[in-house]
């Protein structure tokens, strides 16, 4: 037993149905059934409302008032990004501290202050000779090893070298930063290959100082990470606070710490992915200083 | 924001907070964010889901900048994520179990309709756009709503115009269905009140195949 037949587009009714009348307003239908419809409506008063409906739907919509934004989601949404811009601020080439501006500049000769504050104490992690990073990642070392011994008024600061082996990005940097810093770095696994690190600074300076350009691997030694983080902050001798052989956008990078100029309560975390000098362009975050 | 910043074009701006301006990005907001609001607030039909909705987008935007490849222009770009981001949101609202009745009506506008009609058939349209799928929501929003070109929506949906023009077609038949009610209550749109045949919802959305 079979139904009536149904043209399609038409309801059992005989009438057009409220989506085929849409489909032929927007031109979707086929022409056979375009024509079919076309034909209907000429007879067919309801269904002429129908498709007045539908088409004074589509001024309904229109007609809906353009308010703004109110006021309380602006400043939400404001307050939101301001948290996000604070969690990992990309510096601005203007806001850097621009090194032939510092009065540290002229006359400091890059070696001296080397010297100087290559006399820092080191904490060095101890990868030991087996086990992964990963898998001693939580855990510090507590032992302290002093790489120099001439105290040239040295800070009693540490530099905490790491290799966490870590994917930093904009947006972890923040919550990576401080791991570092406080020798509770985010265990990750390490890549195959990638388990190399030094236990310790070695003590040389594998450049002269008038080359000011460092590899991110020559920063593993102690004098020329500080002669990097002195280009970093524009020519001002500073004291690292932390250093990781890491990654950056899935990429080798060296990540190093240093306290912001004058803002005890952030650091700054630059980002060398090629060279450490004072004409490269590095990445630079600004993130809270942890307490 | 400053005022010298009032002719730069959006994609500069993009390579600037790329670059770490930090002012750059608040432009882009400051620009945008009135039609993303609305864009959100129809798709979703509650002020409080669109505020998450735009939040999460912008955020999510501000973060991902350094991805975007000036494919498209960045309004259509932050349309996109916002856009998604609501059909998230909705996808997250449909799974609740109990789904709270909605409050635009509880939430003055801030240019609010100049009549109680005016206020109550906007009111009205609002509430039976809640009820379509947030694509055809999205869809009918963009073109009906905010008169965005079919091309650009595509776009911005990331389908064929096709897709658009047929969810847009069955949006439309949805909500005139739905609008009849509000018209035998007195509502303003004239029309007749000849029960409609009801659409079926389930069946697939042919448009999909159209380009």
């Amino acid at each position: 037993v079979t139904g009536p037949q149904v043209t399609p587009g038409f309801g059992p009714d005989g009438h057009a149905e409220l989506g085929a009348l849409a489909e032929l307003d927007e031109s979707l239908l086929e022409e056979t059934q375009t024509r079919q419809l076309d034909v209907h409506l000429q007879t067919c008063v309801d269904c002429r409302d129908q498709l007045g409906r539908i088409r004074a739907t589509r001024a309904l919509l229109s007609a809906l008032p353009a308010e703004p934004m109110p006021t309380d989601v602006v400043r939400r949404i404001d307050a939101a990004l301001t948290d996000a811009m604070q969690t990992a601020t990309v510096l601005p080439a203007t806001k850097r501290r621009r090194w032939f501006t510092s009065p540290a500049f002229a006359g400091v000769a890059a070696a001296v202050a080397a010297v100087g504050l290559a006399s820092a104490l080191i904490v060095s992690r101890d990868n030991g000779s087996g086990g992964s990073n990963a898998e001693k990642g939580g855990a510090a070392n507590t032992s302290s090893t002093p790489q120099h011994a001439a105290g040239l008024a040295a800070p009693q600061n540490t530099v905490k070298q790491w290799q966490t082996g870590a994917n930093y990005t904009p947006s972890n940097i923040s919550v990576l930063v401080p791991g570092i810093l406080a020798g509770t770095p985010t265990p990750v696994p390490s890549p195959a290959g990638e388990d190399a690190s030094p236990n310790t600074f070695s003590g040389t300076n594998t450049k002269s100082a008038a080359t000011e350009s460092y590899t991110r691997e020559q920063l593993r030694s102690l004098p020329n990470l500080i002669a990097c983080a002195k280009i970093l902050n524009a020519g001002d001798a500073v004291q690292p606070l932390a250093v990781d052989f890491a990654n950056f956008k899935g990429k080798p990078a060296t990540i190093v710490v240093i306290p912001t100029h004058d803002d005890p309560a952030h650091v700054d975390v630059w980002i060398i992915q090629t060279t450490c000098s004072n004409d490269s362009l590095m990445p630079v975050y600004r993130v809270p200083r942890p307490s | 924001v400053t005022r010298s910043d009032e002719g730069v074009d959006d994609r500069e701006l993009i390579a600037r907070h790329n670059r770490g301006d930090s002012d750059a990005f608040r432009i882009i907001v400051e620009r945008h964010r009135d039609r993303l609001w609305r864009v959100a607030l129809r798709t979703l039909g509650n002020a409080d889901d669109a505020a998450d909705a735009v939040q999460d987008a912008l955020i999510s935007a501000f973060r991902s900048a350094g991805n975007f490849r000036g494919d498209s222009a960045v309004s259509t770009w932050l349309h996109r994520i916002v856009v998604n981001a609501c059909l998230d949101q909705a996808r997250r609202r449909a799974s609740r179990p109990v789904v709270a009745l909605a409050d635009d009506e509880s939430r003055p506008a801030t240019a609010a309709p100049d009549t109680l009609a005016a206020r109550e058939t906007a009111a009205e349209v609002l509430a039976a756009l809640r009820q379509l799928p947030p694509e055809q929501a999205a869809a009918v929003v963009l073109v009906d709503v905010e008169g965005y070109p079919v091309a650009e929506v595509a776009e911005i949906l990331a389908v064929p115009t096709g897709t658009v023009k047929s969810r847009c077609a069955r949006a439309r038949a949805r909500l005139a269905e739905l609008l009849r009610d509000f018209d035998e209550k007195g509502g303003g749109n004239p029309g007749s009140t000849r029960p409609v045949q009801p659409l079926n919802d389930d069946h697939p959305d042919s448009g999909e195949e159209l380009t």
